[in-house]
């Protein structure tokens, strides 16, 4: 941390290497196919103001993800397009993989399955367990970025992992509670994480 | 390698999370938790090179580079950082005359007491007839410049250095021009911070700030006439009563 401060190149790299897979899918979730572009308006800003900053590496995750949310809702705003919409995570598991190897292609196709699914719960659980466990932010960090206290953080993440738990326990046609139009993305996620075990 | 190091970086607060919560006991919500944070896959760290350029070009404290350029490159840069102390001295000459214009027409209130002190000062050493009268004012003009320059100056280099943030902040640290405000910072590192303040605090109270820093040249200011007035000796004691009353 202090040597990417400092003018660390390759500290940097690792810093980036660090947060960059899960902020990515974080953004991934919010903005979809235009999460990358998000990313990359993001890391311009922490690259730009990395010197002011104070803390330690948890520290730079929260801030890193507050700015990259930020950027996220202009980035909505300008789409005039409500976050989370049902085309955001169509994109979002139609994304090609660019994984070559037949290995890293099932994980790809796992990662993909299980961000869609964690994209179809409400927008705060879903923001709450994207901090928690693809960031890896703990609940006051979480809680920070989102603008929340702890408390309502945990109820969040907590009920999301609850609901994700009750999708995955239903078989993929019988979606009660789902919209009929992400009967696919339920279908693909289902077979993606049965891959996955 | 990444995977390897982002592992090891301690993904512990998620971990904990992922074990920790009831729901998360249920074995398939943990493989869809893992999937999710599995290691960066290809494609997810495309960005890094650019992001790495974004840092090389932003960041300040690129002296082992330096060394490493062209001899054309390490010139073009030394020119700019001269051109940006120029900057610099230019900034804090402009601050310093809008103190001097702020001394001279907006603020006669402190100016007409201070006019008033200063001659009266004089006409006190004047009455006593000694040689510190000569010395009096002058110690009053020298002990103004020293109260008043450091501030206004300052405040110059402190805009033209955030002025160059952008671009090419750091260098501009490394020329001679700005060495007092590093050293009055306590540090390269800290020139941010301090001028962060410093800026802050002019902006929120400009009248009190402006007015301290003004106030003093203008005390200079009148010390010096006096003492050039005190010389004829003639012309004081008509200025003299004429202003005691005021008192």
């Amino acid at each position: 941390m202090r040597a990417a401060q400092s003018g660390d190149e390759d500290a940097f790299r690792l810093l980036y290497r660090h947060v960059q897979p899960g902020l990515l899918r974080y953004l991934r979730v919010l903005v979809g196919e235009d999460a990358e572009d998000v990313a990359s308006e993001a890391w311009l800003q922490v690259v730009r103001d990395l010197a002011a900053f104070r803390g330690e590496l948890d520290g730079f995750r929260g801030w890193v993800a507050t700015i990259a949310r930020h950027r996220a809702l202009d980035h909505l705003r300008q789409q005039r397009r409500r976050p989370l919409s049902a085309a955001a995570i169509e994109q979002l598991v139609e994304v090609p993989s660019d994984a070559d190897t037949a290995g890293s292609a099932v994980a790809a196709i796992g990662t993909d399955a299980a961000l869609a699914l964690i994209a179809r719960l409400p927008p705060d659980q879903a923001e709450a367990v994207l901090l928690r466990v693809v960031v890896g932010l703990d609940a006051a960090g979480a809680a920070k970025v989102l603008g929340k206290r702890p408390g309502a953080l945990r109820t969040a993440a907590y009920r999301g992992l609850r609901t994700l738990a009750r999708m995955l326990a239903q078989p993929p046609d019988g979606t009660g509670q789902s919209r009929s139009s992400e009967h696919g993305v339920t279908e693909t996620g289902a077979r993606a994480l049965k891959e996955v075990r | 390698m990444s995977a390897y190091r982002s592992q090891r970086f301690g993904r512990s607060a998620a971990e904990r999370f992922r074990r920790g919560e009831s729901a998360a006991g249920d074995r398939a919500v943990q493989d869809l938790l893992a999937a999710v944070t599995a290691p960066a896959r290809d494609g997810e760290l495309d960005g890094e090179d650019a992001a790495v350029m974004a840092f090389r070009a932003a960041h300040l404290h690129a002296v082992p580079q330096l060394r490493r350029r062209s001899m054309i490159k390490a010139v073009l840069v030394k020119l700019l950082t001269t051109k940006i102390a120029a900057a610099g001295v230019t900034a804090a000459v402009a601050v310093g005359g809008v103190a001097a214009v702020a001394a001279t027409g907006h603020l006669p209130g402190p100016l007409g007491r201070h006019s008033t002190v200063a001659p009266a000062t004089s006409v006190a050493s004047s009455a006593s007839a000694d040689p510190t009268s000569q010395a009096h004012p002058t110690g009053r003009v020298n002990a103004g410049d020293h109260d008043a320059s450091p501030s206004p100056s300052l405040v110059g280099l402190c805009r033209a250095y955030t002025a160059g943030a952008g671009s090419e902040h750091g260098k501009a640290l490394e020329s001679p021009a700005f060495t007092i405000l590093i050293n009055t910072a306590g540090g390269k590192d800290k020139v941010d911070v301090y001028c962060a303040g410093l800026l802050a605090e002019q902006h929120e109270a400009p009248s009190s700030a402006d007015a301290a820093a003004s106030l003093a040249p203008a005390a200079a200011d009148h010390g010096g006439e006096a003492r050039r007035t005190e010389a004829p000796s003639a012309t004081h004691p008509t200025g003299a009563p004429s202003m005691h009353p005021g008192r």
